[in-house]
């Protein structure tokens, strides 16, 4: 199962599997393709394909077999590139400090509706791109998890990434305009 | 302590806080109430203004007649939508400002977006202006302005034989011409990057609001600032001679004990000597307020100061797995909750007995200012 969520740049959720960390069983795995900020890319599939002449090669000493087939060698841990996201939040800038910004959260994990968490992030975890969009206001999504490394060990990340929201367009703010023209004609302030 | 009902001779100010925000009460006598802004109880998720009348027996519909909103920052009006809604009989006001229709044009283009919530404030507005567009007619709003009073009841009505009337104090017209240039600021242009609506400092345009009962006066800071120019902010109060020129024994200090909400000169005119200083403090971002210095500058002006809560870092009360909390302590240290409990500070005083005087009772964490710093 997959889908696409281009506000977050982060794509290709895949159900396909669950892990277990710590003794908790995780979420979902995913896989991110945010833009310059990949904690890795997908390169290579779990099962490792090798001729019979390259097995022979690999295994000096062994019997040789006149016979050229393929012979289909699974690894002992995946190199499949992903993370698994442990947490997830939506926040939105408040206020923007000479090294931290604060911002409320809603956390997404935990399916919550209402901004009721706070945090300061420091601003060297936002990249050089969305740095044009940290401003009171900016709309971003907070992911911490476990990243797979090649050879099955693990380790933390944490990812700030700002949505690029649409723009405004002209047709928008003419209509705010003219709806807030009607409202105030039918209010009679004193 | 009793929660119940001031007597109809009884004045009262209550003070709510901070849950998410602040909130005043204050009945005026003969069940004649006035809603100063709005928080949210953090025990019932109630405003905490309906919360405490109904918990002290009123019924909000009946008993409020007027819904004030100094100011639209999120912590002074969370639900305060709901409040008017429910005060069926209440007329609202607010600062004139916030009643252009180039400020609710500013309104509709943040809470109209699809892709984003404009934010809770611009929320609350937008369903104030709703209730407003089917009640104008028969409870028409009215527009705070510098020394205008916007209530008033009649002695015959008021339960102690002292007229009441609410006065509000600000903004005068140089803080407006301020606000429009800063909402040009806040104003969304074609091709803009969508974003939520936060409203940023100063508080220019915040109501101040002075109530008056007979010789008794009560003085509601709101969040103004005080800037130092002459024509804004503070100064631009105390140098009015159109205001009543009165002392007041209440002050609910603005901007929470702020520094930049301090004016020497309010206290020398404007209340009486070592008046009840009442706050609610800001829990909530890197500027905690107030700081100890803030305190120890309010306590250098009035032995009487009160705060409805702590000044202390709230912690969230979600539970998450281990590894989670180490990761968030990692990136961000600790994640602090935005909303912590409400604490209230009551004042009340028999205005048919010309010997008596505040008394002062706190609820729910409320404290001394002098202990309110950890």
């Amino acid at each position: 199962m997959s889908a696409l969520r281009k506000d977050t740049g982060v794509s290709a959720f895949s159900h396909d599997s669950e892990d277990t960390v710590g003794g908790f069983k995780s979420m979902p795995e995913i896989v991110l393709s945010v833009a310059g900020q990949l904690p890795f890319s997908r390169k290579s599939s779990d099962v490792t394909s090798l001729t019979g002449q390259e097995y022979q090669e690999a295994n000096v000493g062994q019997v040789k077999r006149d016979i050229d087939l393929p012979v289909y060698v699974p690894r002992s841990h995946s190199p499949k590139p992903s993370v698994q996201v442990k947490n997830e939040w939506e926040g939105y800038v408040v206020d923007v400090g000479a090294e931290t910004f604060t911002a409320r959260l809603v956390d997404k994990t935990r399916c919550d509706e209402h901004e009721d968490e706070e945090a300061d992030f420091p601003i060297a975890d936002v990249s050089d791109d969305d740095k044009k969009l940290l401003k009171p206001g900016g709309v971003f999504r907070w992911i911490i998890g476990y990243q797979k490394l090649p050879g099955g060990s693990r380790r933390r990340f944490s990812q700030v990434v700002f949505r690029q929201l649409p723009q405004w367009t002209e047709k928008e703010l003419v209509k705010a305009e003219e709806e807030a023209k009607e409202i105030s004609s039918k209010i009679q302030w004193l | 302590m009793a929660l119940t009902a001031p007597l109809d001779t009884e004045l009262e100010v209550t003070l709510l806080g901070p849950g998410l925000g602040e909130c005043q009460l204050i009945h005026l006598g003969a069940g004649n109430w006035v809603v100063v802004d709005s928080c949210i109880d953090s025990h019932t998720s109630q405003p905490a203004a309906i919360a405490y009348l109904e918990r002290i027996g009123v019924d909000p519909r009946k008993a409020v007649k007027l819904v004030v909103a100094t100011h639209w920052h999120d912590d002074h009006i969370r639900g305060l939508s709901e409040v008017l809604e429910c005060c069926s009989d209440a007329r609202f006001c607010c600062s004139v400002a916030l009643c252009e229709s180039e400020f609710v044009a500013a309104v509709l283009k943040y809470e109209g977006q699809k892709n984003v919530a404009g934010g809770p404030g611009v929320r609350e507005i937008r369903n104030i202006y709703k209730i407003l567009e089917e009640r104008s007619s028969v409870f028409p709003p009215i527009k705070a302005l510098a020394d205008r009073v916007v209530y008033q009841v009649p002695e015959e009505m008021s339960g102690h034989g002292r007229v009441c009337r609410v006065w509000t104090l600000s903004p005068s017209d140089e803080q407006l011409e301020k606000f429009y240039v800063e909402l040009t600021n806040l104003m969304p242009s074609v091709k803009e990057t969508k974003r939520r609506a936060v409203p940023q400092d100063p508080n220019h345009v915040s109501i101040a609001t002075l109530v008056e009962v007979g010789e008794h006066s009560i003085l509601l800071g709101g969040d103004l600032e005080e800037t130092g120019n002459p024509l804004t902010g503070w100064s631009m109060i105390v140098s009015s001679q159109a205001r009543p020129q009165v002392k007041s024994s209440v002050f609910k200090i603005p901007h929470h004990g702020s520094e930049n909400a301090h004016c020497d000169d309010v206290w020398a005119t404007m209340l009486e000597d070592n008046p009840l200083a009442i706050l609610t403090p800001y829990n909530r971002g890197v500027k905690k307020r107030p700081s100890q210095d803030d305190v120890a500058r309010i306590s250098y002006f009035t032995e009487n100061g009160y705060s409805t809560a702590q000044i202390k870092v709230a912690k969230t009360k979600k539970k998450r797995e281990r590894d989670v909390e180490k990761m968030i302590n990692d990136v961000v240290g600790k994640i602090r909750a935005v909303s912590v409990g409400t604490g209230m500070i009551r004042l009340r005083r028999n205005m048919s007995d010309l010997e008596s005087n505040w008394d002062v009772e706190l609820f729910d964490g409320a404290c001394d200012l002098s202990k309110a710093c950890l």
